[in-house]
């Protein structure tokens, strides 16, 4: 017995699978199809292949009728079901040389002009639609609505109805019951609601977790351009392509239904649209500013429309904005709800974000440098350089922290003005500091040492051993070192004004934009570009000129020491 | 053991020390006297071969250490054979602890940890190896500089004025150490001219004229006069330094007194000096003045800032508005000739006689002297007080040497544990060195513990914590993280007494980084605060900015725990020790702790200079900008010249102990990698790896590099938390 079950289980596991087929019969207005095994989707194409209408069926059945008005000739019918798919051809015939549709409401979708049709009424009447067209060649229609002439095939008319009570057209053969809803605008509008705007979205409307809310960040173009020529960019856009979408929560608390036309803009704070964020398929939305969707909203429901945000990236300009969306009933022109939030647009900071590569670059370069040459300088130098080295460094770190302390307070008052005081103190400081050193030791590495041991000496007393201060300590090496040799005076040339100059003012004014690059960037602080200059051009390079006519006459008379 | 026959030095500028032979066998204690300036430290120079590396001029004749030129020796044969203790003993401490600083002549020499303690009790800081020297009294420091001369058990010790700074009891006790040493077998020759301690001593061989060194030139003192100077109860503590300070001190000074401070080392002389100066500030109690009171420091030369000798005899009167006659001046002190010479370039006595000169040439009231003569001579001291007499109403000097206050002094002031324990004629006083052996406390030690997270972690999670408030992009993150390291720093101990100044701080940080984006806020939304013409200050530049300012504050928070818990020789031994394949250079490590070592006393010297200028002139905002710059600037003129001396002296200290750049060395006091610190480092590079990578994956979504669906909770996460 049990051998038995097991070979005819055998049997049905190995047993072949019969393959589905399909047979289609036209009916008059529609096809009926006859599957050998029951299928579950089925899709009609043209002759062409493309598909002209797909349909679900709310359960797998062996025969099926499907409703077919309009295409005429060849068409293909494949479904599909558990057991696999299959493809039929018929030819439909021509059933009468035109068709007629109608729209119940503006926006929505055309459906054929026979049956009962209803038609929502927003007020005291309804403005629709009838549309002819015409089939192989120009016909004239008969209808109530009067001789409708079409002149030749696939011409069209669209013949207006307006609406107010219930009204029964013959069309043709066919039987057209307008029916009219009555709408309460005021009833409909009080159950529904805007649950706030999600911006940016995506396009199945959940928040975009990578963009900030309700701002347009834009990349600088050098950046935009680098990603473009690398080819890289998950978001790299085409022209018509939205740069994100704007959700819309729509909730329905009433007992009804409704069809909505939402629709966006983003306008500036004079209330007119902007340019750069205009729809960019402008015939999709026929030439107007607004992006429009279509959403029905269930009963006690709630549902997201979703509209896409165009920005033009390379015309958009930073600045604040408001996207406004408002909805309106299907067949209405007079909003129901409205909302708006605010939109800004940021612009990548292209000087900065350059500015700290090639910091960064000067950096790895001052730090290769010394890692190469370290063992070199520390063979080369006396017991006694060394030291005076690091004593200068100590010296150095306790009047930096004291003008810090200094700055500290009378930025209190001041704020970041507060520098172009204690700067004075600073560069003088400094500066006097580093001439000393290089005329008592006049040789590569003078400068590169002093800053290291500065760096590692403030690190194990501050903790200042973050990646900022190891790239700005690689950056003043390399600028220091670079500058010192260009001056002569790490050559050996004797100390004078004009070196002290060469040597330490263009350093020293360009590792003070390297600073506030590395701030920029790495600790998202903003600085006005006025700013920048002004750091530039006095504590960066006036007051150094300054300390360096200070530091001659210093810096020998502790020559004289050293001697 | 030492042996110089015929031995010569010439300087550079032609001048020179001998031809002199110096005889010193094993098991011998030798004195080596003479007056201030007669070359006995360049002889101790040449036993010792500094003058043959470091010296600019020439050795002649025959020295002979050990049957060696001590000149020609490798590092660890230096150490090995000679040990040897400089002049200024602050100056030559370089480790965080004292075990380290032993440590160091071990690791140049290749022996053992082992030996680290017996060589501190052997001079009697046996339990000191966690000590931080600079927590320990002077005469401690003295003997652990001996310690560590003796470390690698050389044949040979030298040591040059090592009583200079102690008080007589501190003093006696190292010259018996000293004979001990050479019971065991050492030779030693010790440089000195303090005589009247030597008594252990096996001979004294005098150099200069010997007559003068005992010639005391004495002045009549006048009558006293009116108060000049008056404190009340006054009390002063040091900021974290426990028990250190004065107490209840009262004291009265009158015109044409003599008053002497004595006291042992860390009795609170130089504390009461600084009060009495308005250099400090009382915590309660006040002190009167009826008229202008200078300063001359310990170190004398530190308040030398002008580019002459004669401008800065004229620097005191030139601010109020007088005419002084500067050559009169500087004849009276010793000083003809010297008028335009650099005052950092003179010698060590004529800086002194010059800082005293323009102390006076300002006509103080009062003229306060804190140790300004040790290391002089009683007859130079002599020549000096017979000047000062000559000109000051009153003189309050303080002193360790008894014969100068016996001679001088009309009044004495013994100072024991910051208070007065004796207020008296100098006639009647009972301070006389071994008759009351007043020791100073031993000052309250900074814990030097080091029971924590290992050196190298604690860096390396600095570090991190760097990496950590970049990535950080929300303002709670941020703020929690400040907050947290805040508040563990402000119950560290070492924190506590500075709690209400570093929030301050913290606050100060807070708004300026707020007040700046404010300013330059240029994002938008943005709503105008404030409106100056065409500034504004943007609300949510000030929000942004005080967000920020939290990284800052997060960053200062954890470097102060760093240095708060963690001896900076067991950071500067992590800089050594390698960290995965990183390790610095030793010569560098060596930079480091020196820089690191130094920041106190040279801090502490700046605000000395700038006490001192403070105390001979006009409030330095009241001239002109560019006359304030370059005073400013001038200011670090002495500072600077005592870091060329100090560096010069350390590194023949290093030189001394065997310090060999080019040579590898073997750690003596290792750091111990435990178990928990690898947890610890495991926990933290996980964190950090993840939330780089969290950040990094984010960031290339954001920046339209990449992008999946499927990492939507990580974007989450990272937008929602980091």
């Amino acid at each position: 017995m049990n051998g038995a079950v097991g070979v005819g289980l055998w049997g049905l596991a190995c047993a072949q699978p019969v393959p589905l087929s399909v047979q289609a019969e036209w009916v008059g207005d529609g096809v009926e199809l006859h599957a050998s095994a029951p299928v579950d989707t089925l899709t009609v194409l043209d002759a062409t292949g493309v598909p002209i209408l797909r349909q679900a069926l709310a359960a797998p059945a062996g025969d099926v009728f499907v409703a077919l008005d309009g295409p005429v000739g060849a068409v293909q019918i494949a479904v599909t079901g558990p057991s696999g798919a299959a493809q039929t051809t018929l030819v439909v015939p021509l059933r009468r040389p035109w068709s007629a549709e109608v729209q119940p409401a503006p926006g929505s979708a055309w459906v054929p002009a026979r049956g009962r049709v209803e038609v929502p009424v927003w007020g005291a009447s309804a403005s629709i639609f009838v549309r002819f067209t015409a089939g192989p060649s120009g016909v004239d229609v008969p209808s109530d609505l009067g001789p409708v002439h079409l002149a030749s095939a696939g011409s069209r008319s669209l013949v207006p109805i307006e609406l107010t009570t219930e009204r029964t057209l013959r069309i043709g053969d066919d039987v057209l019951t307008l029916v009219p809803v009555r709408r309460d605008p005021e009833v409909v509008s009080a159950g529904l609601h805007i649950e706030g705007l999600v911006f940016p979205a995506d396009a199945g409307g959940l928040r975009d977790l990578g963009r900030p809310i309700d701002a347009v960040p834009l990349p600088s173009p050098i950046w935009e351009s680098a990603l473009a020529r690398l080819g890289w960019g998950a978001r790299i856009r085409a022209d018509g392509e939205p740069w994100a979408f704007v959700a819309v929560p729509l909730s329905n608390a009433s007992a009804d239904p409704i069809d909505l036309v939402v629709s966006a803009v983003v306008e500036d704070t004079a209330g007119q649209p902007v340019a750069a964020m205009r729809p960019r398929l402008r015939s999709a939305d026929g030439g107007s500013d607004r992006v429009v969707a279509l959403v029905r909203v269930p009963a006690g429901g709630r549902v997201d429309a979703v509209l896409p945000v165009f920005v033009d990236v390379a015309a958009a300009v930073a600045g604040e904005y408001r996207l406004s969306v408002s909805a309106a009933p299907l067949g209405s022109d007079a909003p129901l709800l409205g909302t708006s939030t605010p939109l800004v647009v940021r612009r990548g900071d292209a000087v900065a974000s350059s500015g700290f590569f090639a910091t960064l670059m000067t950096s790895a370069l001052g730090l290769g440098w010394t890692l190469r040459r370290l063992p070199r300088w520390l063979r080369a130098a006396s017991t006694t350089d060394l030291m005076v080295n690091a004593l200068f460094g100590t010296t150095l770190f306790v009047v930096s922290t004291a003008t810090d302390i200094l700055a500290m307070s009378v930025g209190a008052v001041l704020g970041p003005f507060a520098t172009l005081l204690t700067g004075v103190l600073y560069d003088a400081g400094r500066t006097v500091l580093l001439a000393t050193l290089l005329q008592l030791q006049p040789r590569p590495g003078t400068i590169a040492l002093s800053i290291l041991c500065s760096w590692l000496g403030r690190g194990v007393l501050m903790g200042t051993i973050g990646p900022p201060d190891l790239i700005y300590t690689g950056a003043a090496i390399a600028l220091g070192e670079a500058f010192g040799w260009l001056s002569g005076i790490t050559r050996g040339r004797p100390i004078g004004f004009g070196r002290l100059v060469v040597a330490f003012a263009p350093a020293n004014a360009l590792l003070t934009v390297a600073g506030l690059w590395l701030h920029t960037v790495l600790y998202r602080l903003h600085f006005a570009n006025w700013y920048i200059l002004l750091q530039v051009a006095l504590p960066g390079f006036l007051y150094v000129l300054l300390a360096c006519w200070l530091a001659v006459p210093f810096a020998r008379s502790l020559g004289e020491v050293d001697a | 053991m030492i042996h110089l026959e015929k031995a010569q030095y010439v300087f550079p500028s032609g001048g020179e020390v001998g031809p002199l032979d110096l005889h010193v066998g094993a098991g011998e204690l030798v004195v080596l006297a003479g007056p201030t300036g007669s070359g006995k430290s360049t002889v101790a120079r040449m036993v010792v071969g500094l003058a043959q590396r470091h010296g600019h001029g020439r050795v002649r004749g025959e020295v002979h250490v050990g049957g060696r030129d001590p000149g020609g020796l490798s590092g660890a044969e230096r150490v090995a054979l000679i040990g040897f203790v400089g002049q200024e003993v602050d100056d030559c401490v370089l480790a965080g602890s004292c075990a380290g600083e032993v440590a160091f002549a071990l690791e140049s020499a290749g022996l053992s940890p082992s030996d680290v303690a017996p060589a501190l009790a052997r001079v009697g800081l046996g339990g000191f190896e966690e000590r931080d020297p600079l927590g320990i009294s002077g005469g401690e420091r003295q003997r652990l500089v001996i310690a560590a001369a003796l470390a690698a058990r050389p044949r040979v010790l030298v040591l040059d004025e090592p009583l200079s700074q102690l008080d007589p009891a501190g003093a006696r006790e190292i010259v018996s150490l000293l004979r001990e040493i050479a019971d065991e077998g050492v030779a030693v020759l010790l440089v000195e001219h303090r005589l009247n301690l030597l008594d252990l001593a096996d001979r004294v061989v005098r150099l200069g004229p010997v007559a003068e060194m005992f010639h005391v030139e004495r002045v009549p003192a006048p009558a006293p006069g009116a108060t000049m100077l008056r404190a009340d109860q006054v009390r002063f503590t040091h900021p974290g330094g426990g028990a250190r300070g004065v107490h209840d001190l009262s004291i009265e000074v009158k015109d044409g007194e003599r008053v002497a401070i004595v006291g042992g080392n860390g009795a609170g002389k130089s504390t009461m000096l600084g009060l009495l100066s308005g250099r400090l500030a009382p915590s309660s109690g006040r002190v009167e003045r009826s008229c202008s009171v200078v300063e001359v420091p310990q170190n004398a030369d530190l308040v030398l800032f002008s580019a002459t000798a004669v401008e800065e005899i004229r620097y005191g009167p030139e601010e109020w508005g007088r005419v002084v006659e500067s050559s009169a001046l500087l004849a009276a002190f010793g000083l003809d000739g010297l008028g335009h010479r650099a005052p950092q370039a003179l010698s060590r006595g004529q800086r002194l006689r010059l800082a005293v000169a323009a102390s006076v040439a300002d006509d103080p009231g009062v003229l306060l002297l804190d140790e300004a003569g040790s290391g002089q001579d009683p007859a130079n001291l002599g020549r000096l007080f017979a000047a000062i007499a000559r000109t000051a109403k009153a003189t309050v000097f303080s002193s360790h040497d008894p014969a100068l206050v016996s001679a001088w002094a009309t009044r004495v002031v013994w100072l024991d544990q910051g208070r007065i324990v004796e207020d008296c004629p100098v006639e009647q006083s009972t301070w006389g060195g071994a008759a009351r052996a007043a020791r100073a406390p031993a000052i309250a030690a900074a814990a030097a513990s080091d029971r924590g997270l290992d050196a190298r972690l604690r860096l390396g999670l600095v570090g991190m914590l760097g990496v950590v408030v970049i990535l950080l992009e929300g303002a709670v993150p941020l703020g929690v993280l400040a907050a947290s390291l805040l508040g563990v720093a402000f119950v560290h101990p070492r924190v506590q007494p500075w709690r209400r100044g570093l929030l301050f701080g913290a606050l100060l940080v807070a708004w300026s980084t707020a007040f700046s984006q404010a300013l330059f806020w240029s994002d938008w939304p943005r709503t105008s605060l404030l409106q100056v013409g065409p500034v504004h200050l943007w609300r949510e530049g000030a929000l942004h900015g005080l967000a920020q300012s939290t990284r800052f504050i997060s960053l200062a928070a954890a470097g102060l725990l760093l240095a708060a818990s963690t001896p900076t020789d067991r950071v500067v031994t992590a800089l050594r020790s390698p960290i995965g394949p990183v390790r610095l250079p030793y010569p560098l490590v060596i930079m480091i702790a020196a820089m690191v070592r130094f920041v106190p006393l040279v801090a502490g010297e700046w605000g000395l200079v700038r006490a001192a200028r403070r105390s001979r002139g006009r409030p330095i905002w009241r001239r002109p900008p560019q006359r304030w710059l370059l005073l400013e600037v001038a200011l670090l003129r002495p500072v600077m010249a005592r870091c060329i001396r100090r560096a010069r002296m350390l590194a023949e200290s290093l030189d001394t102990r065997g310090f060999d750049a080019a040579a590898q060395r073997a750690e003596v006091v290792p750091l111990a990698w435990r178990a928990r610190d690898s947890a610890v480092l495991t926990v933290a590079v996980v964190v950090l790896a993840l939330v780089t990578a969290m950040r990094g994956i984010y960031g290339l979504y954001t920046a339209d590099v990449w992008y999946h669906s499927g990492l939507r909770p990580i974007y989450g996460f990272v937008r929602a938390w980091l």
